[in-house]
């Protein structure tokens, strides 16, 4: 048994050839101060270089499939009537510029993720009263697209309660399904205290086209 | 032996002969716990460069003996603990399918061997193959006589059983 287990032992013993290989391998890194070794396994490379590839092309793509843009503008659906479907760049209304805003999509099960016109959105805001955000959006919200044309949306007022019963209006928003003249629902969540006093937590606001100007 | 970063590289005669003397060692450990030859160069290369750039005073051979043996186990520990490791099958761990003619192979022995739980593959191989005394272990690897005795024991009793079931399954194969 002891001889065998010896022998077996003897079988794992590198060969002259892989000596030599590690001896040099060992040299290199340590002059080159790096460690870079010839028998890295090639397999473990193409792995690193697959990872490489794969965030180096998720970055490169991004703006194809963002699903939102946060901050003081945003990327919404074209909601043209019988138009070719362009991306207009929206600027939000200034109160909520540059303030802590997140839009976030909320879409249905069954919604197709690139429909133009299925696009509701939740903005959580951790400013703005109730009136100066009804003050700001009366301004109307206007967008350009990208060959110039201006489009004003207008908005109209459909929802206001608490939070719990938002959710529950916006699951059942068949009632104002987005259609071909509809730009977007939003919703603006987290009110002011003083709102909230009130059961008021949460406005939604139909938004319509109003005008798309020919530059 | 003493180096510094400089002179290990201004005299590799010194840094050469260190290796000659236990790279076989280290690789034999490595391989018992990596089971794959070019992960065992790896990690050879690893611990004998990390002495190279971190060099140590060795009070003599068999403390120089002693840390390479602790530091590749070490290294060989930490790449088996690694997500890359534990997410995927060592291609040297799949079966291979065997004639029915065959006897046991040495193949199929070194494949029992390394099949063996790492502390009694490890403890076989300096027992059997470094020719450390269970005194001398029990220091190394920390852990009492009594236990190292228990697993050499059971360490040989598991070869041996893993070698006659193999044995067993060809017969089968052969003889269904």
């Amino acid at each position: 048994m002891k001889k065998r287990i010896h022998d077996l032992f003897d079988a794992l013993s590198p060969s002259a050839a892989q000596e030599a290989r590690m001896f040099s391998a060992i040299e290199t890194a340590a002059a080159g101060g790096a460690a870079r070794r010839s028998s890295l396994p090639v397999r473990r490379m193409a792995a690193l270089a697959a990872c490489l590839l794969l965030v180096l092309g998720g970055a490169l793509t991004y703006p194809l499939w963002r699903p939102f843009t946060p901050g003081a503008s945003v990327d919404q659906p074209a909601p043209s009537a019988g138009e070719e479907i362009q991306t207009p760049v929206f600027a939000l209304p200034a109160m909520l510029a540059g303030e802590a805003v997140t839009w976030e999509p909320i879409r249905k099960s069954g919604d197709a993720p690139d429909d133009p016109r299925s696009s509701l959105y939740r903005i959580s805001a951790a400013t703005g009263d109730r009136t100066a955000l009804e003050k700001d959006l009366q301004v109307r919200i206007t967008g350009t697209y990208a060959d110039g044309r201006k489009i004003t949306l207008g908005t109209e007022l459909v929802f206001e309660g608490t939070e719990a019963a938002e959710e529950a209006f916006m699951a059942s928003r068949s009632a104002f399904e987005p259609s071909a003249e509809v730009g977007a629902t939003i919703a603006f969540c987290a009110l002011k205290s003083e709102t909230a006093e009130k059961g008021v937590t949460c406005l939604v606001f139909r938004c319509f086209v109003e005008s798309i100007d020919q530059p | 032996m003493r180096h510094t970063k400089d002179d290990a590289l201004s005299r590799p005669d010194t840094f050469a002969d260190l290796y000659r003397r236990h790279t076989g060692m280290v690789y034999r450990l490595c391989r018992l716990s990596l089971r794959s030859d070019a992960d065992a160069e790896d990690a050879v290369q690893s611990v004998f460069l990390k002495l190279l750039q971190h060099p140590k005073q060795f009070q003599d051979p068999e403390h120089e003996k002693a840390w390479l043996i602790t530091a590749a186990r070490n290294h060989c520990r930490d790449l088996l603990r690694s997500p890359w490791r534990s997410r995927r099958t060592n291609w040297d761990d799949l079966p291979e399918l065997s004639s029915p003619d065959s006897a046991v192979s040495d193949g199929d022995t070194l494949r029992a061997l390394l099949a063996l739980p790492e502390k009694y593959k490890t403890l076989l191989y300096l027992y059997y193959y470094e020719g450390y005394r269970v005194r001398d272990l029990s220091r190394l690897l920390g852990r009492k006589e009594s236990t190292l005795q228990t697993q050499l024991a059971k360490g040989r009793a598991l070869l041996k059983l893993d070698l006659l079931d193999l044995g067993g399954m060809l017969d089968e194969e052969a003889n269904p």
